[in-house]
């Protein structure tokens, strides 16, 4: 055994013994510093991790919301962040658009490129969706039972129609021809005014729709009709007068 | 299950514990285990590899702050009952390694100086010519020998508390050995 040695070594100066312990704390505390950051950066990985597997389920989830009717077209209720609207029987959103004399009205109908039918609304569906600006959107889908070919129709027996409106608040926003409010009272059967749906891109809550995809036709107007005659403001206007 | 884990005294600052040893208080002792026991265990454990030993080195040395508190006041407390356990720690080495080797950290720590020296100076002046050898060394270099050689602690401790590898330690050491070894010579220490 190295005695000596080892007795040599018990005897270091006390000093240098409280200069060891003074290391050993400043050390103790580099260590503590450097743990703090190393799982720090380790928390701000894993955030960063699980804000990216959130990004893409989200994204997963999303495209799984495009479920399509039996006509093809997209169901609007399962549209991402969806919230059905219970429209009840006042279904349709409409400003029917400028108010024209009669006779400008008839001669509008006949002369524009305007789809016209007499026929009756089902499977009517409305929701609600809230964009990342606080817009709310209202789209509306419905099938029309064609009951009566009036202006430039294609033979079909049923139609598929949309409509979109949104609001600031309860401001309208004049983007579509059928901005105004949910709910008005209209008859399930009447006369349609529809366009058909252009291949345009609609930007709905931060998700891209072709208009198209959605449904063939958008309305534009709708009236109430006895299948003879259309009340246009309380003016009854025969349907004949009105064929192009 | 160790006693002082069970006990919820508060840990008090170490001016309060030499304090209570100045007025002779018992109460001392017992925060001084509360607070050190662990610590002491270890250093003692680091050196003699038993238990038993070492539990009674432990009190042997809450024995020895007692006796030297007061007259003294030391400025670092760990560092001042560190010293003490050490001398009691290695009185109990000496005298169990004349019949058996010890398998602890101090005996592998020993085994890297392996010189033999003649000096027939007591301990205490040999004490001062390694402190001097130790005072040309940086900050690092002396907390790795006072903490390899003194403390007996494991390398890969050291390395931890230094935040490098264990074979960066070794290596140091290695011409921490080589050094004290020169120094020694230029001392008239024979080799």
């Amino acid at each position: 055994m190295n005695s000596k040695i080892i007795d040599g070594i018990t005897n270091i100066d006390g000093e240098l013994i409280e200069k060891y312990w003074q290391y050993k704390q400043a050390c103790l505390s580099k260590r503590r510093t450097r743990i703090k950051r190393i799982v720090g950066a380790a928390a701000a990985c894993f955030a960063l991790v699980i804000a990216v597997v959130i990004a893409l389920m989200n994204s997963i989830g999303n495209n799984s919301q495009i479920v399509y009717n039996s006509y093809g077209k997209i169901d609007i209720t399962y549209l991402s962040s969806a919230e059905i609207v219970d429209t009840d029987e006042d279904f349709f959103v409409s400003s029917n658009g400028d108010i024209y004399s009669p006779e400008g009205w008839v001669s509008n109908i006949k002369q524009g490129s305007a789809t016209v039918v007499y026929g009756t609304a089902k499977n009517i569906k409305t929701v609600k969706i809230e964009d990342r600006r606080g817009h709310i959107w209202y789209i509306t889908t419905f099938e029309i039972d064609v009951i009566k070919e009036i202006n430039n129709c294609d033979g079909a027996k049923t139609l598929t129609v949309s409509s979109v409106s949104r609001f600031k608040g309860d401001e309208p926003i004049i983007d579509y021809s059928m901005s105004s409010d949910i709910k008005i009272a209209k008859k399930k059967t009447g006369l349609f005014i529809l366009k058909k749906n252009s291949d345009d891109i609609w930007r709905i809550g931060g998700e891209k729709y072709a208009a198209s995809d959605i449904a063939d036709y958008y309305a534009m107007s709708q009236y109430d009709c006895d299948g003879k005659s259309v009340d246009y403001y309380g003016t009854k206007i025969d349907l004949d007068d009105i064929i192009g | 299950m160790d006693k002082r884990k069970d006990e919820k005294s508060p840990v008090i600052a170490d001016e309060r514990i030499i304090e209570l040893y100045w007025q002779r208080d018992e109460l001392a002792i017992k925060e001084t285990d509360v607070k050190y026991g662990q610590f002491l265990y270890r250093i003692a454990y680091n050196i003699l590899h038993d238990r038993l030993d070492c539990e009674e080195c432990r009190n042997d040395t809450y024995l020895g702050i007692w006796n030297a508190i007061p007259p003294a006041k030391p400025n670092i407390f760990p560092a001042f009952i560190t010293q003490i356990m050490r001398r009691t720690a290695i009185d109990r080495y000496k005298e169990k390694t004349r019949t058996k080797r010890i398998p602890s950290e101090l005996t592998l720590s020993l085994e890297a100086l392996d010189f033999e020296i003649e000096y027939e100076e007591d301990a205490s002046e040999l004490g001062k010519i390694i402190s001097d050898y130790l005072r040309s060394l940086t900050d690092r270099q002396q907390f790795m020998f006072i903490g390899r050689f003194y403390m007996a602690e494991p390398v890969e401790s050291i390395a931890r508390d230094l935040g490098v590898t264990a074979s960066a330690v070794y290596k140091e050491i290695g011409k921490l050995r080589i050094g004290l070894k020169n120094h020694l010579e230029r001392n008239g220490v024979y080799i």
